[in-house]
């Protein structure tokens, strides 16, 4: 999300503005500042608390809370399958993401299967996990219906066994938002003048050449709020999950990641234990390893960006 | 000389193929995906007790009856309404401060816009998890959980780093010359916003757009802030809806309750896919 201000060329009338700015910017800083970054500091403060909630008051306990949560396999649990999620399913929707974008830059019916692929990433994700729940239901499900029917019955599987049921998820996830990186990306490519390709053509580069020397460099941009847009959204992605892995009802632990935890322990659930700064010990855990992923990101992807 | 040529057709012609089995690919993946959604509407006009005997027969009866079941678990008068009012709300309040917040952190020239930028920026990287917490109990303290008024204001919170980098994105693409010409005639700021607008609709209709989808299909933030049966959102209403099958096991029920809240976003995506896809990708792009 790199801000490029508009520099230099701003006639004299316009500048120093800085007063008048502030009365555009105070109401939306100040609904920003009171539903954002305040309850966030305030999460870490109730992260080195000991808190049940309205009624309880708050006894500062220091570390306690990260030191119980280092040490609870069910932390690590999540921990892991957020970064999966990250990491497996980064991978998955990056390559489905990049082969779609090539592909479909040629197809004619271009916007149509940009707008089908798109489509989950507006539905709420309560119905996606009812379809997905319906197509992988061990009994009677879509999936095992279909591969009985073409004659596949050695690949049907319990997708929903504890097992497996996280690859379900991640499958999941990256049906969904394939599309969403699609569209980023093909935005990105869109940009690129035609004749670049059509001078790497004259000159016979292959499209693997097309993709490392021209594609590629001139995406870079695009590429590293793609990254991290998938970063922000494979660790804070919560309903699809809750909602899959529970069927309707408190998700089965197999499928816990990090947002799933805090829910869990500090707010949902049906005997809800409203472990408050617990709760508020993972969302510090989940807002540090977006930053550090993000500042990550942007280091190892700056580069000079290819002016065209 | 001729192997050479071979050569070279025989690698055009893997090439084709493997284009070829590309796009046959996308047209598998996205065929799925439709299918997948004709499946649950078909589903919807079943027969509880047939629907996953015949997975692929097609309704034998027009089952409006599931209609009016889901309108009853849905709550739907009541939950429709509820989330009409916060959704709405909360986008239209977030439009009408992040649209001049929007406007003065790339058309004002003052020192510190573009860190403000920044730091709006870095609330999208925020998840509603860090907040809910200290949001409950900070509500609670000024009576506004349980209350509709209390989620809409929290909606406009939530939405606004979103809403705001979008929005710059399309106003730093606007041409300056209209606004110069304001400004040498002497027009207020706030004139020369007004004079703006306009050209920064397609941008905000997007903008709009997005927020208001993304707070309709939202419901943690609804389940937690609100309990009554009578402040659901539609969201919520669903989730219960999904939760209450442990014990009716009435499927094509939950399937109509499905369709019921997908179709006004179908209706809106076909209607304006572009403008939401577009719209989108300013602000990754510009």
């Amino acid at each position: 999300m790199e801000v490029s201000s508009a520099k230099g060329v701003s006639p004299p009338h316009l500048r120093h503005d800085g007063r008048r700015a502030a009365t555009f910017i105070a109401p939306a800083l100040t609904i920003y500042l009171l539903i954002i970054m305040a309850p966030t500091v305030a999460t870490v403060w109730i992260s080195f608390t000991e808190w049940r909630g309205i009624g309880d008051s708050p006894e500062f306990v220091g570390l306690d809370n990260y030191r119980h949560l280092f040490r609870s396999d069910t932390f690590w649990g999540s921990f892991n399958r957020t970064l999966g999620i990250l990491a497996v399913g980064g991978l998955l929707v990056f390559f489905f993401s990049f082969l779609f974008t090539m592909l479909l830059r040629e197809m004619r019916a271009k916007k149509f299967l940009r707008a089908v692929l798109f489509f989950p990433n507006v539905v709420p994700p309560v119905a996606l996990a009812i379809a997905w729940g319906v197509l992988l239901a061990p009994r009677n499900g879509l999936l095992n219906g279909f591969l009985e029917a073409i004659g596949l019955d050695f690949a049907t599987r319990t997708w929903l066994a504890p097992d497996i049921i996280f690859r379900s998820v991640i499958a999941g996830l990256v049906w969904i938002y394939t599309g969403f990186f699609v569209t980023i990306l093909m935005a990105g490519v869109d940009r690129i003048p035609k004749h670049f390709y059509e001078a790497a053509d004259l000159e016979g580069a292959s499209s693997r050449q097309k993709l490392f020397r021209v594609t590629l460099p001139l995406t870079w941009d695009v590429l590293s709020v793609a990254a991290v847009l998938w970063v922000i959204t494979a660790i804070k992605t919560f309903e699809f999950i809750y909602a899959f892995g529970g069927s309707g009802t408190d998700p089965s632990i197999a499928t816990w990641t990090l947002p799933v935890q805090v829910y869990a322990v500090a707010l949902g659930n049906r005997s809800p234990i409203f472990a408050l700064g617990q709760g508020s010990a993972i969302a510090v855990v989940m807002v540090v390893l977006v930053g550090f992923l993000v500042v990550l990101i942007r280091r190892i992807m700056h580069r000079r960006v290819v002016e065209f | 000389m001729e192997s050479v040529l071979e050569l070279g057709a025989a690698k055009r012609g893997a090439r084709l193929a493997s284009k070829g089995f590309g796009r046959l690919f996308v047209w598998v993946w996205v065929l799925f995906s439709l299918a997948m959604l004709a499946w649950l509407i078909l589903a919807a006009f079943k027969r509880n007790n047939t629907v996953f005997r015949d997975l692929w027969a097609l309704p034998d009866s027009n089952e409006l009856q599931n209609f009016s079941d889901a309108w009853d678990l849905l709550n739907l008068a009541q939950t429709t309404l509820n989330s009409l009012l916060t959704v709405g709300g909360g986008t239209a309040l977030t439009m009408a401060v992040a649209a001049p917040a929007a406007y003065a952190l790339t058309r004002m020239r003052f020192r510190g816009a573009s860190p403000m930028v920044s730091f709006f920026a870095l609330g999208i990287g925020v998840p509603v998890h860090a907040i809910i917490i200290p949001l409950f109990v900070g509500l609670s303290e000024v009576n506004l959980t349980n209350s509709l008024w209390g989620l809409t204001l929290t909606y406009m919170g939530v939405s606004m780093p979103f809403a705001v980098f979008l929005m710059t994105g399309f106003f730093r693409s606007l041409p300056s010359e209209l606004e110069e010409a304001a400004v040498v005639e002497g027009a207020s700021p706030l004139r020369v916003f007004s004079v703006m607008l306009p050209l920064a609709r397609p941008g905000m209709v997007a903008s709009a757009l997005i927020v208001a989808v993304g707070l309709w299909n939202e419901f943690l933030l609804a389940l937690v802030l609100t309990y009554d049966e009578g402040k659901r959102t539609i969201g919520v209403g669903l989730l219960n809806t999904f939760g209450a099958m442990r014990y009716t096991s009435n499927w094509v029920g939950l399937f109509a309750s499905v369709v019921i809240m997908l179709t006004p976003l179908i209706i809106l995506y076909t209607w304006l896919s572009r403008r939401i896809i577009e719209g989108l990708t300013v602000g990754a792009t510009k």
